[in-house]
């Protein structure tokens, strides 16, 4: 019979580590693509649409860019949050913290997919 | 000839904590413990502090040590310098001097039932474990319960309900337990708000071992195992 658990810091340690790993990828691929492989930074190309356009050539780095804003804003504020959680705090504060986290996400995700939809 | 500065506090008397200086004459092989008796014997009878086996074994003897936490039976002066601060365990309450409040320490130990709980009732034989199940145990079962994990943790320090590394270390040792029948139960009990998840896997458990054992290891284990039985659906999720 299965054995109930309250499971929430379980997933949040689960995604930190997954979003890393995505994170670390990203970062890799990104760098490679874009400075390696297609130098546009020292060929004096760097510019709002010649980025467009590099990143609107596929629609890989649609869906990539797509994700990378929801992965690194759960990263960073779930990072940021387990540094806040190991201070002691009142139940209210923790809630009213909380809540001040879950709506500066969602103002930073949908700033990212804005910025995101105009540059594709 | 070292000194040694020593952490003194005396709940009778309103002063705050402060430190005291001795000098104690060493010599070779002379070990924090043996000066700290020179101290009370010859200089301070008001010293207090706790030891009994004075061979690494009873972890009584477990304080801060310039700047390491360890069991003052094992540390030699001559590895020091020669000015010594010694302080008492940290995260608990001092008593006086270098006797702290282990009470929080034992209630989080118990809490996890350090005890075997059998798949089935006791037969007329007694429960059979092949020399690799126990093989398994090796690394687990030689905590001798000194605390230095437990005043070297900086999670223990914030978050007094965390279980800290003592207990999630004996947690492993009955879930690695191949005649125990507990698993899921202590696995649901570890991976609460309280448990292995609040680790931040800084080390500092692993590092003044005086056993050299490995907590940390053995609560990233416990993070694997009860991540899989959630997966595998042994453990549910209450809500």
């Amino acid at each position: 019979m299965a054995v109930k658990i309250s499971s929430q810091s379980m997933w949040t340690w689960m995604f930190q580590r997954l979003s890393g790993l995505f994170l670390g990828f990203f970062l890799v691929t990104h760098l490679n693509v874009h400075h390696l492989f297609h130098d546009i930074t020292s060929a004096g190309l760097i510019s709002f649409e010649t980025v467009r356009t590099n990143l609107a050539s596929s629609g890989f780095w649609k869906v990539y860019y797509f994700l990378f804003v929801p992965f690194i804003v759960f990263h960073a504020l779930n990072g940021l949050w387990a540094i806040i959680a190991d201070y002691r705090m009142p139940g209210t504060l923790s809630i009213l913290i909380k809540t001040a986290f879950w709506i500066f996400a969602a103002a930073l995700i949908i700033t990212g997919f804005f910025t995101l939809k105009n540059l594709f | 000839m070292p000194t040694f500065k020593v952490f003194r506090y005396d709940p009778d008397k309103n002063d705050p904590p402060y430190f005291q200086d001795y000098e104690v004459p060493d010599h070779k092989g002379m070990t924090v413990l043996e000066a700290l008796y020179y101290i009370l014997e010859n200089l301070d009878p008001t010293l207090a502090f706790r030891s009994s086996c004075r061979m690494g074994v009873c972890g009584s003897c477990a304080m801060h040590i310039d700047g390491q936490y360890g069991l003052a039976c094992e540390t030699q002066v001559a590895a020091l310098g020669n000015k010594i601060t010694i302080r008492p365990l940290a995260h608990m309450t001092v008593i006086r001097d270098m006797v702290v409040d282990l009470d929080p320490f034992f209630a989080q130990y118990e809490a996890i039932k350090p005890y075997l709980i059998p798949k089935n009732a006791p037969g007329p034989r007694e429960y059979a474990q092949t020399p690799r199940e126990r093989k398994k145990l090796d690394i687990l079962v030689d905590c001798i319960l000194c605390a230095s994990c437990y005043g070297s943790c900086p999670v223990v320090g914030t978050d007094e309900k965390y279980l800290g590394p003592h207990a999630l270390l004996k947690a492993l040792r009955f879930i690695d337990d191949s005649r125990d029948g507990q698993t899921n139960e202590r696995l649901a009990f570890v991976a609460n708000d309280s448990g292995i998840f609040r680790c931040h896997t800084i080390f500092n458990c692993q590092q003044v071992c005086p056993k050299d054992l490995d907590p940390t290891g053995a609560i990233g284990k416990l993070k694997m195992k009860s991540l899989w039985a959630k997966l595998t659906g042994k453990l549910k999720s209450s809500g």
